[in-house]
């Protein structure tokens, strides 16, 4: 139930902000533009290097709209009220990763046409597979990046701190995920690439746990 | 009070200074020449003490991390950063003695190789880790985000060596998986090595403990 309202919180907030989900998509259609000219050089080539330039995509997008994550709370130090207000800190921290997800997986389903469009993705497997795919790994950028931005913006440098943080944090999910990412849109059967899912499995439920274990000792004045 | 105010501390630093002259000798007296790798291979009486001096740093801010968050006794908090740093300043070193030894052996100073990467993420890692000590705020704060930090690297660790050894499984494997092929020589002296490191370890834990110490005491004084 409080879960439920801090998720409603966070999404009554993006709607009248429209930071995050506008703020990610405009980035990654930038970065797809600049990507289109970058590698125009080699277009036979750039197929291979495809999944990896989204998931690169991704992760930066990502990094912008955590860094708008905690800015409400910044400005108008309604962090203090939320935190005095009687939630366990573990469902403010799972309130803020479920929203966050849903805003990271709305600004993806708006930039992978681009991607198909501008720079040929394709997917010779099932769309479904790769959208499960965005599912697992979000919700893995989302644990991490929820408990980083949550202390990187409370600090002096956050907009530093964060993707300094985050990027080695992630790193075995960017692997994953390309990894995946390359077996589905080559049409690989899932025994081909189930050690990534594992690992993108085992990534997001330690890091989910351990950041609603520790969110409290984040969030702490 | 310096931390040599102290005789136990004399005395350990003293006996460490001996023991590493010894080690130094035996390393280059004693130890037998391996065929095909000449001298290059005596980096690896370095090379792995260091590793192991490293895992016992990280190991340590992964235990007194979490027993700071538990107990939130300060003792702790100064002994993870203590391990955090000496962890780091031999992370430091295995990386400028790994590509030593590979140029000649290897051909080339760096591959994607499991550990190496590893290595270098843990790297940056704690480079993120000191950051937040030092930009974290007021000191309650910092070491509450540093001991979090702490936590979800050495968490990491082990996820990440393995996403890297599948990711590159043709990449020539470490050589110290097969260590156990050496000559009874070579691995009495690499013991002794192994020893002498951790000492060194030992030494330089207690004295940045020390001082961290000294400083937050400075700082409860001027507060008063």
């Amino acid at each position: 139930m409080q879960l439920m309202t801090l998720v409603k919180k966070e999404f009554h907030q993006e709607i009248r902000a429209k930071e995050s989900v506008i703020s990610m998509t405009v980035f990654s259609v930038a970065v797809i533009l600049l990507f289109s000219f970058a590698f125009n050089a080699a277009p036979a080539e750039f197929n291979k290097f495809l999944p990896g330039l989204i998931w690169m995509t991704f992760l930066f997008v990502s990094v912008i709209g955590l860094l708008r994550s905690f800015s409400a709370e910044k400005e108008m130090d309604a962090y203090s009220a939320l935190l005095s207000s009687p939630v366990d800190r573990g469902s403010i921290y799972l309130g803020k990763l479920i929203a966050f997800w849903i805003f990271l997986l709305l600004a993806q389903g708006l930039t992978i046409p681009l991607f198909v469009l501008f720079l040929n993705f394709k997917i010779s497997g099932e769309w479904y597979v790769f959208i499960l795919l965005m599912m697992l790994t979000d919700w893995a950028i989302s644990g991490v990046g929820i408990m980083i931005s949550g202390m990187g913006l409370r600090t002096r440098m956050g907009e530093v701190l964060v993707p300094v943080l985050l990027f080695p944090l992630l790193s075995p999910v960017i692997i994953a995920a390309t990894k995946s990412t390359s077996a589905i849109a080559m049409g690989l059967p899932l025994s081909k690439f189930n050690f990534w899912i594992m690992i993108l499995i085992t990534f997001s439920v330690v890091f989910s746990l351990v950041g609603y274990l520790t969110f409290g000792a984040i969030s702490e004045e | 009070m310096t931390y040599l105010t102290y005789n136990k501390n004399k005395i350990l630093l003293f006996a460490t200074l001996i023991i590493m002259f010894v080690n130094l000798w035996t390393i280059i007296y004693l130890a037998p020449m391996i065929p095909d790798q000449e001298w290059a291979q005596r980096i690896f009486y370095y090379h792995v003490p260091l590793a192991w001096n490293a895992f016992l740093g990280y190991f340590g801010v992964m235990i007194f991390s979490i027993t700071y968050l538990i107990s939130r006794n300060t003792k702790w908090d100064v002994l993870a950063q203590a391990a955090a740093e000496v962890g780091t300043i031999f992370c430091l070193l295995i990386l400028i003695t790994g590509p030593i030894w590979a140029k000649p052996i290897w051909g080339k100073a760096w591959t994607w190789e499991p550990r190496l990467t590893t290595t270098l993420i843990l790297f940056l890692l704690f480079i993120g880790y000191f950051m937040i000590r030092e930009f974290g705020g007021p000191y309650e704060r910092s070491s509450r985000y540093a001991a979090v930090i702490g936590i979800l690297a050495s968490i990491d660790i082990p996820i990440i060596y393995y996403a890297v050894d599948f990711w590159s499984p043709q990449v020539q494997s470490h050589p110290q998986r097969d260590m156990g092929g050496h000559a009874s020589a070579v691995m009495q002296v690499f013991y002794f090595s192994l020893f002498t490191f951790t000492l060194i370890f030992v030494n330089m834990m207690r004295y940045r403990s020390h001082v961290r110490k000294m400083e937050l005491l400075k700082l409860e004084e001027e507060n008063v």
